[in-house]
């Protein structure tokens, strides 16, 4: 059983495999690999109604509760953006709604991400990580309806082995 | 690094050594050679020179990557003698125009009015009342298209706009369509993206009453023939406009010869300043088109029942305009007119073309826009590959360029993409840049697709 700290354990462990990239290339390469990491996001629930509102990629989230915590998948059209995704999931998917709510991200900064994006990619990070937490607080207080269609197991191997 | 003087030269002689050893080469043809080798190599000399004019373009980026400046489409980067010319506007005679009772602002007027002519001069116009400035192409277009819904077009008419208009030149003339009653009417392009001409004929009537077209197009590169347009479509008695934003930098305007009845172009697109732009209009054009704004500038009396208002051109220019920016764009375009611009849209070209060939070997890179007679902007995409991705994999190399729809959605909607990555070339590009590009593009694309 994870405990909510787990957040911070997930960041530290991210801030210390990014740490040997000098070269942002090298950087980017690991992030292009785990985004195809990413495990794969049914194309039937590739709609716009999942989609996050002020990405300039294709962003796809959804999000199901299981035990208390919650599931996310998502998936994007563009490789980079589905890498940063992944980053997010691993760090935020499977954690309790109260844990996403309020966990500092610090480690998007940590690992140079954010200010090697442009302010419209960092803004589209920023509604990603916006429309988690909506996720979150809406599964968690069972006010989000849009999360019904999810009923269908969600397998939760978007988290580090 | 060698300059881009020594690149263009090694490359013209190993063209000349690669034809000289051909036996088949004639004497004749070797004389050719050695002019064209002369050329090329006077040309990249220029070049070199007229880089030399650029500061920025010696910036080291993140990681100490060389700054490679192939967002030149978007905007030109500028000569020190622009930031010098508005520092000392600010430093010495910072001043409001036209109406001050002292010498600061005589020397201000003096300078803003100097530019007015300057530009006149730039765009072969003989009379720089001619010369309207505003804030740039897009409400140089808005005023015209404005202007003439209310006096110009009625309910019936038609407004003819072409399939590679930037949405600068779509939306005014839509709001005009909105206001008039008149009708959006696009010529098509063919199948090599260039303006669709059997099409412009067959839509061209006594109804088209406003052309308004693009001479370059800012997402294909093609290159519109508007002076045989403007002529036919006035031959119709309609009046013509033309988006000259990429065209004032690449083209030599003479608008005397190209007759059209508006032409507008941003600065900064032509090594000046953002937030200025000029509207050139034929003078009958201007008398009868109402005034956009009012305010302080463009009035000759005001009362509470009405107000008279000024002469060309400070009939469209109310309020206190970008004085420092009007200055600074006079001043470049006199630096750019001491060039041998000839010489440097050889060195352009050279560019272009040396792209194009290593381009056209990557696999499953496809170029848009007409094969020739094009403009020196690359649209391309590569299969399996995000133009985003591109765009960001690229930057972390130092090569800035542009990726997305280039504000044609409607464009890029007709050729069935989101989007396209967009290389674009000025004089001051050499061609060890177009390299670090192409090679900076390979390792991309092998990384997202491996």
């Amino acid at each position: 059983m994870e405990s909510p700290s787990d957040i911070q354990e997930r960041e530290r462990e991210i801030i210390e495999e990014f740490s040997i990239f000098d070269d942002p290339m090298d950087r980017y390469a690991y992030i292009i690999d785990l985004g195809k990491k990413l495990p794969a996001f049914d194309e039937a629930l590739q709609r716009d109604e999942f989609l996050v509102p002020g990405c300039q990629s294709k962003v796809w989230l959804i999000g199901a509760l299981k035990e208390g915590r919650v599931i996310l998948q998502a998936d994007s059209n563009t490789a980079i953006t589905r890498g940063i995704v992944a980053l997010l999931l691993r760090v935020l998917s499977g954690q309790p709604a109260s844990a996403i709510e309020n966990a500092p991200l610090n480690f998007l900064d940590a690992i140079e991400l954010r200010s090697h994006l442009s302010s419209q990619r960092a803004n589209g990070l920023a509604s990603m990580i916006k429309r988690i937490r909506a996720l979150a607080s809406g599964l968690d207080g069972h006010r989000n309806p849009r999360v019904s269609v999810q009923n269908e197991p969600v397998n939760d191997s978007n988290q580090p082995s | 690094m060698s300059t881009a003087g020594t690149a263009g030269a090694d490359q013209a002689r190993d063209q000349a050594q690669n034809q000289a050893r051909d036996p088949s080469h004639d004497q004749a043809q070797s004389q050719t050679q050695k002019q064209a080798l002369a050329k090329a190599e006077a040309a990249a000399q220029h070049a070199a020179e007229f880089r030399a004019a650029f500061p920025i373009l010696q910036t080291r980026l993140a990681n100490n990557k060389p700054l490679v400046y192939l967002d030149n489409a978007a905007s030109s980067q500028k000569p020190a003698l622009l930031s010098d010319t508005l520092s000392e506007y600010y430093r010495e005679y910072n001043s409001n125009i036209h109406r001050g009772a002292h010498q600061l602002a005589s020397r201000a007027t003096e300078a803003y009015e100097g530019a007015r002519s300057t530009v006149a001069r730039f765009i072969g116009c003989p009379d720089p009342a001619l010369i309207n400035f505003c804030k740039g192409t897009t409400e140089g277009i808005n005023l015209v298209a404005s202007g003439l819904s209310s006096t110009w077009l009625r309910e019936g008419d038609e407004v003819l706009i072409s399939a590679m208009e930037h949405h600068a030149n779509i939306v005014p003339w839509q709001m005009a369509c909105q206001r008039s009653g008149a009708r959006l009417i696009v010529i098509p392009l063919n199948e090599q993206q260039e303006l669709d001409l059997e099409a412009f004929e067959r839509l061209l009537s006594p109804r088209t009453r406003v052309l308004a077209l693009v001479w370059i197009s800012n997402a294909l590169g093609s290159i519109n023939p508007v002076a045989d347009l403007c002529a036919r479509a006035q031959a119709m008695g309609a009046q013509v406009l033309i988006d000259a934003a990429q065209a004032c930098v690449h083209e030599f305007i003479d608008v005397t010869s190209l007759g059209a009845d508006y032409v507008v172009f941003s600065a900064h697109k032509v090594y000046g300043p953002t937030g200025v732009g000029v509207l050139y209009g034929r003078r009958e054009r201007l008398e009868t088109l109402p005034p956009y704004q009012g305010g302080g500038e463009m009035i000759k009396e005001v009362y509470y029942e009405y107000s008279t208002y000024n002469d060309l051109p400070y009939k469209f220019e109310a309020g206190t305009p970008n004085i420092a920016g009007v200055i600074g764009l006079g001043a470049v375009l006199e630096f750019l007119m001491k060039q041998d611009r000839v010489l440097l849209a050889q060195h352009e070209q050279a560019l272009v073309q040396r792209c194009m060939k290593a381009l056209s070997r990557v696999e499953g890179l496809r170029i848009y826009g007409p094969p020739e007679h094009r403009s020196s902007m690359i649209s391309f995409t590569v299969e399996g590959v995000h133009a985003y991705d591109l765009g960001l994999l690229l930057d972390s190399q130092g090569i800035a360029l542009r990726t997305g729809h280039h504000c044609c959605q409607p464009l890029m909607r007709s050729l069935g993409i989101d989007g396209t990555c967009r290389a674009s070339f000025l004089p001051y590009n050499t061609l060890e840049e177009v390299d670090v590009f192409v090679e900076g593009l390979k390792k991309s694309v092998n990384m997202l697709r491996a």
